[in-house]
């Protein structure tokens, strides 16, 4: 397809493209006229993560990509209570807005007959405001309406909600986990109270054991019973017994099994080996008792360190709601919110521009796809191209002036010529 | 000499009679005798004008003739033992405006 062919086909179907842009550009108009301005208003916060110093308010994060502190933040700033107390503060958000679009200018809406429904804000509100996450630290609140004080307010209500409902939030938290230790706390005095008394009544009991220093069990427990064996008369009467056996099995090499002496030595030894016993005995209740003692003071004093560490817990809770109001709970407004009185849509120069483009190449589509369905031959190379043979000349096509004149003249040949 | 078309309801006694007027200055070219056969596809005395004819000329009209029916009829001609001179395409418009096309040099 040559040059010249090309420009044939887009001069005569120079129509289409010169209507769809027409059509387009109408259209855009229309849009304009009809669009509603949309105004941004932007603010920027520094949301940082503090380290809690009470272990109970400290986060365990997945590791997720959607599981991290400012992601946190950011479903905050668009939950419905942030959303709902930022409509009480701003009261105006509640009033009807009226519109702002060109047309409406024109020629001005009937007011409205009903006060706008506060549910209907609300969404309202949701979907105009968003949130931008920047970096770990630091977002962006922004709202998009039709009127910049209004988005400027939007935010500024959004955040200032966000700021009192994120300190609430966390002194909720505190809240409840002082609850939490204080009732763990006051079962713990009631349990201390319950081993004192027991270890008490036991110490009064068995008044034998004395106060003793408590000792590590886990270290006294298992020799206890090799200790006992070295105190008292226990070692004195175990050397006696050991002598006595000896002195009986030299006897007994050298007297008769019956004799005297031999009934006498043996009869000593079971008496030494009876007092042994009642000794040993006597020192094993005696250790129980003790064993029994310190475990009931063990456990005593463990229970009063893990009350020590609870008032330590209590204390560090203290200490983080002290923190948390002092640092307003760590956001920072970077950039408050900003006040644009252009407005970023509907972009009239580049909407127009557009549409105009998009006509003209629609446009040139539909030419193209009616000169391809034109059954019709039209020009010298599509003549040429259909039967193959030379086209001897291409007659011009007169200018309707010239057909009606020559139609006229030429009527009385007409006859003469076609018989 | 024929002038035949391929189909019916086209005027060729205006072309007709330029051809005359332009062939009776020419000595050689007064002595053709010029007749049209119009409809080549509908009608029955055009295939037999052209049979008898020493060569054919096939006219089309620029935006009425169909594109099926022109090729049809160049291919019956083609066929046909007479001599295929070539075609003539009359009401041909050029929509390229004059200063453009002087500007590119195209027709």
């Amino acid at each position: 397809m040559n040059i010249g062919l090309l420009l044939k086909i887009a001069f005569e179907r120079k129509a289409w493209p010169i209507a769809t842009l027409l059509i387009a550009a109408l259209a855009a108009s229309w849009m304009l006229i009809n669009a509603e301005p949309v105004y941004v208003s932007g603010a920027k916060l520094w949301v940082r993560q503090r380290m809690e110093s009470s272990e109970l308010l400290r986060t365990q994060r997945t590791g997720a990509q959607s599981d991290t502190h400012i992601n946190v933040q950011a479903q905050v700033i668009q939950s419905n209570r942030v959303m709902d107390g930022a409509l009480d503060r701003a009261d105006h958000l509640l009033q009807h807005t009226p519109s702002r679009s060109i047309r409406s200018k024109l020629r001005p809406p009937p007011p409205p007959t009903e006060a706008p429904v506060r549910l209907k804000c609300l969404k309202a509100l949701a979907r105009s405001v968003n949130v931008s996450i920047v970096n770990p630290e630091v977002l962006i609140v922004s709202a998009q309406m039709n009127d910049p004080k209004l988005a400027q307010s939007a935010v500024q209500a959004v955040i200032d909600e966000y700021q009192e409902a994120s300190l609430q939030l966390a002194l909720d938290e505190i809240k409840r986990h002082a609850e939490y230790l204080d009732k763990q706390g006051k079962e713990r005095e009631a349990d201390i109270a319950t081993q004192q008394a027991e270890l008490l009544a036991f110490e009064q009991r068995h008044p034998e054991l004395g106060k003793t220093p408590i000792q590590d069990l886990s270290i006294t427990s298992p020799t206890f019973a090799e200790q006992t064996t070295d105190v008292g008369a226990v070692p004195l009467i175990t050397r006696q017994l050991a002598e006595m056996e000896l002195k009986r099995n030299n006897l007994s090499a050298t007297l008769a099994p019956g004799s005297y002496e031999l009934r006498q030595l043996e009869a000593e030894i079971r008496q030494g080996q009876a007092l042994l016993q009642n000794y040993l005995n006597a020192l094993a209740e005696q250790g129980r008792m003790q064993v029994q003692h310190e475990s009931m003071r063990w456990q005593l004093e463990q229970k009063r360190k893990a009350y020590a560490s609870l008032v330590e817990e209590v204390q560090r809770l203290d200490l983080s709601r002290g923190s948390r109001i002092a640092e307003q709970s760590g956001i920072t407004v970077l950039d408050p919110p900003s006040f644009d009185p252009e407005h970023i849509h509907p972009k009239k120069k580049a909407t127009l521009m557009a549409a105009m483009v998009l006509g003209l190449i629609g446009g040139a589509g539909l030419g193209l796809l009616a000169h391809l369905l034109d059954p019709t031959v039209r020009y010298r190379e599509a003549l040429e191209a259909s039967t193959g043979a030379p086209v001897l000349a291409v007659i011009p096509r007169k200018s309707w002036l010239k057909r009606h004149l020559g139609r006229r003249r030429a009527k009385p040949k007409l006859g003469e010529a076609t018989g | 000499m024929v002038l035949t078309t391929a189909e019916l309801h086209v005027d060729l006694a205006e072309l007709l009679a330029a051809f005359r007027a332009s062939l009776q200055a020419d000595p050689i070219g007064g002595a053709l005798r010029l007749e049209t056969a119009p409809s080549l596809l509908g009608g029955a005395t055009a295939p037999a004008k052209v049979d008898a004819a020493d060569a054919v000329i096939l006219v089309v009209v620029a935006g009425r003739s169909k594109t099926a029916a022109v090729k049809e009829a160049a291919s019956r001609l083609s066929a046909a033992e007479t001599l295929f001179l070539g075609s003539v395409l009359t009401e041909a418009r050029n929509p390229v405006p004059w200063f453009l096309r002087s500007l590119l040099g195209v027709a």
